[in-house]
């Protein structure tokens, strides 16, 4: 699987993304150059020009907490309620509304020229390990993380299931859409034993049900550089990188770069805060050490922040960065140390078929 | 009010600080990257340095007040505290002892003390210098720590070490036993003073004294437990002067405990620990004394179990630290 260039959408119980706030992250006039070049590969525009280009290759939607504060996203371990199965189900609607989210992702791909596509990404939920509280009834079994490991697997696969299915009604209600559902998003970056166990058995039944896993970790973290679970693709974060007040200096940068170099990972580009200067920095970087490999821009709520926003100066910085540094020209690793066959892992995720070929 | 305590988890105080806490309506929550043997799990989100970066920006949002552990913060270098700081959040440091133990001055305080695993002092005092100059309070848990920190911060409070005393069953020795079983569980036998105690043990064999010897080390923290139950003496540490989670944990089990605390620091406590007082030039009287006498070791077990109901149970503790919580941010 080749991965694109992707932006993570962080979904909030409250206020969900609407067309007009998604467009900008799709598409933009094609009228207004980024840059200078095209990127390398890409084929010339069809005669006349479209009016729109795309800006990122995919979105990866990302729940936060459900709308009674109960835990969804690991993001905020320790700072939720016990996870539900009645919130996550509330989740997934949201996700999935008809005109908010991916539902809004859907409409504003029917703006992306001929032959393009939107990726769609789902980050996983966390069922954390340590939860006493029942968690709920699925497949007839009332799930106890606490007790019983596996548990953890069957919500996950189950909310997997659901969102699939979602998915394809979602989609079939959507004609004229340019959008692939691509898979899953592991996003704890910290794996222990049992989540590694959780992980690989999620890596499994996923792949069987022709989807993808990827997994977002932290350089450096607990055992990003050891595990022996198959994710078909992996975006390292350089997390020292996005404290600015102890050296500003992006010193884990090269270190997360030169991993990516031997066993070939993406990148995170990882400015929670939404500020346009660490933004410019990280770019930076980015393209000294960075330009042939996919990024997931993890910019906090963009909204908020303004950065995904035709009218700040960051975001046409942003699209020329991408326009810079083309399409990925490798597949992510998907096996750390090394393991990965040529072809990335070989696994495909897709379960459309639809590739797109301004591929960002 | 919401509360992260992190990043070490020593001798199980973050989860059941935070499970205290959690009693009286808080919302703490424990983040710990220091992974042992010992594998505490309970109320604590086991993580590395690294994801506690990425969740920073969350707490940072989340959290009202931060709790830190053994000198260490969330980010590397203490880069959060100028953040935290800056966002108004108040925070405390918990020191514990190895952190901040100065060579020279623990030396001064006691002949015996092992001061191997505490940084230079140099080291120590360019932590606290950092430290102070963005945290105004600290935490001890007695005054063997004490003074240490006091010089650096505004205000240094004693919290005594927290345990859910009332959730243990204490199995107090039988007084009719002749042969009793002795039990040391060194997490640190250089710091805990294992050489000597097993020095005294192998003289009291030789000296044809009948009793039982088991050291317990490298065990997960449950099985270490229920292992105590079975003992009829244990002994705790004889060299740095005051006592630790093992006399805590033995106490609520019943169990007389031997142990060195500094005459100095006797009167400092809410009341007189019932720590059957040795060091390493009287341990091997000590025990021969507990081995011979059944009552004694019976009773030893019950003034203990008192004790620590009194003074260390999550009740007394938790509401200690509520009120060093109030008083931090200026509700007190």
């Amino acid at each position: 699987m080749t991965l694109r260039h992707l932006l993570s959408v962080p979904c909030g119980a409250r206020e969900p993304y609407t067309l007009r706030r998604l467009i900008p992250a799709v598409v933009c006039p094609a009228g207004e150059p980024a840059s200078g070049r095209e990127p390398s590969g890409r084929r010339e525009r069809p005669d006349p020009a479209p009016p729109f280009a795309p800006v990122f290759g995919g979105l990866l939607f990302e729940a936060e907490r459900d709308d009674r504060g109960g835990l969804i996203s690991p993001r905020f371990l320790g700072m939720a309620g016990p996870a539900s199965r009645e919130g996550w189900e509330r989740a997934l609607g949201r996700l999935f509304h008809p005109a908010r989210n991916i539902g809004a992702a859907l409409a504003a791909s029917r703006l992306l020229p001929e032959g393009a596509s939107l990726d769609i990404w789902l980050a996983l939920p966390s069922p954390p390990r340590g939860q006493e509280r029942e968690f709920g009834r699925v497949a007839g079994r009332r799930l106890r993380f606490a007790l019983r490991q596996e548990d953890r697997v069957t919500a996950l696969l189950w909310w997997a299931d659901g969102a699939a299915a979602r998915w394809e009604r979602l989609a079939a209600a959507a004609p004229g859409h340019r959008c692939v559902f691509r898979g899953f998003v592991f996003m704890r970056p910290y794996l222990d034993a049992n989540d590694i166990h959780v992980a690989k058995r999620i890596a499994e039944e996923l792949g069987s049900r022709g989807m993808g896993l990827l997994w977002c970790s932290n350089c450096g973290t607990t055992p990003a550089h050891g595990t022996d679970a198959r994710f078909d693709g992996l975006f390292l974060r350089p997390t020292r990188f996005g404290i600015d007040s102890r050296d500003g200096d992006g010193s884990g940068f090269p270190d997360a770069a030169d991993f990516s170099v031997r066993h070939g990972p993406g990148v995170v580009v990882w400015v929670p805060d939404g500020s346009p200067e660490r933004l410019r920095r990280w770019l930076r970087m980015g393209k000294a050490h960075f330009a042939g490999r996919p990024h997931l821009f993890e910019l906090g709520d963009w909204r908020e922040t303004g950065l995904i926003d035709p009218a700040s100066p960051a975001y046409h910085e942003l699209r020329a960065y991408l326009s810079g540094i083309g399409p990925p020209a490798v597949p992510p690793g998907c096996a750390p140390q090394g393991e990965a066959d040529e072809a990335g892992c070989g696994r495909s995720a897709g379960n459309t078929g639809q590739t797109g070929r301004e591929e960002r | 009010m919401k509360v992260l305590h992190g990043p070490v988890e020593i001798a199980s105080q973050m989860g059941n600080l935070c499970a205290a806490l959690r009693r009286r309506g808080v919302k703490a929550s424990a983040y710990n990257t220091f992974h042992t043997y010992l594998g505490y799990r309970d109320n604590v989100y086991n993580t590395d340095p690294y994801e506690l970066e990425w969740l920073f920006p969350s707490a940072l949002k989340h959290f009202d007040l931060f709790h830190f552990h053994y000198a260490a913060t969330l980010l590397p270098d203490y880069a959060d505290l100028p953040i935290l700081r800056a966002a108004g959040k108040p925070m405390v440091m918990h020191h514990w002892g190895n952190d901040v133990r100065f060579h020279d001055l623990a030396r001064e305080k006691t002949p015996y003390v092992y001061t191997g695993d505490s940084p230079p002092n140099e080291e120590i005092r360019r932590r606290l210098a950092i430290l102070s100059r963005h945290i105004s309070f600290a935490i001890v848990q007695d005054y063997e720590v004490y003074p240490y920190v006091a010089p650096f911060y505004e205000k240094v409070f004693i919290l005594p070490l927290a345990l859910d005393v009332r959730a243990v069953k204490p199995r107090y020795p039988d007084a009719q036993r002749k042969v009793p079983l002795l039990i040391h569980a060194p997490t640190n036998p250089r710091f805990k003073g294992t050489e000597h105690i097993e020095a005294a043990i192998g003289r009291l064999h030789g000296e044809g004294v009948r009793f039982r010897y088991f050291r317990i080390e490298k065990t997960d923290n449950r099985e270490a437990i229920r292992l105590y139950r079975m003992a009829d003496v244990i002994i705790d540490q004889i060299l740095c002067g005051s006592y630790g989670m093992l006399a805590v944990e033995s106490m609520s089990l019943g169990k007389p405990v031997v142990g060195f605390v500094r005459e100095d620091l006797l009167p400092l406590f809410p009341e007189e620990p019932p720590i059957v007082n040795t060091n390493p030039d009287t341990i091997g009287d000590v025990l021969r004394e507990l081995i011979a006498e059944p009552r004694l070791r019976r009773e030893k077990g019950l003034e203990g179990r008192r004790y620590v109901e009194k003074h260390h149970d999550l009740e007394p503790v938790s509401a200690q630290l509520l009120a060093i919580y109030k008083e931090m941010t200026g509700k007190g």
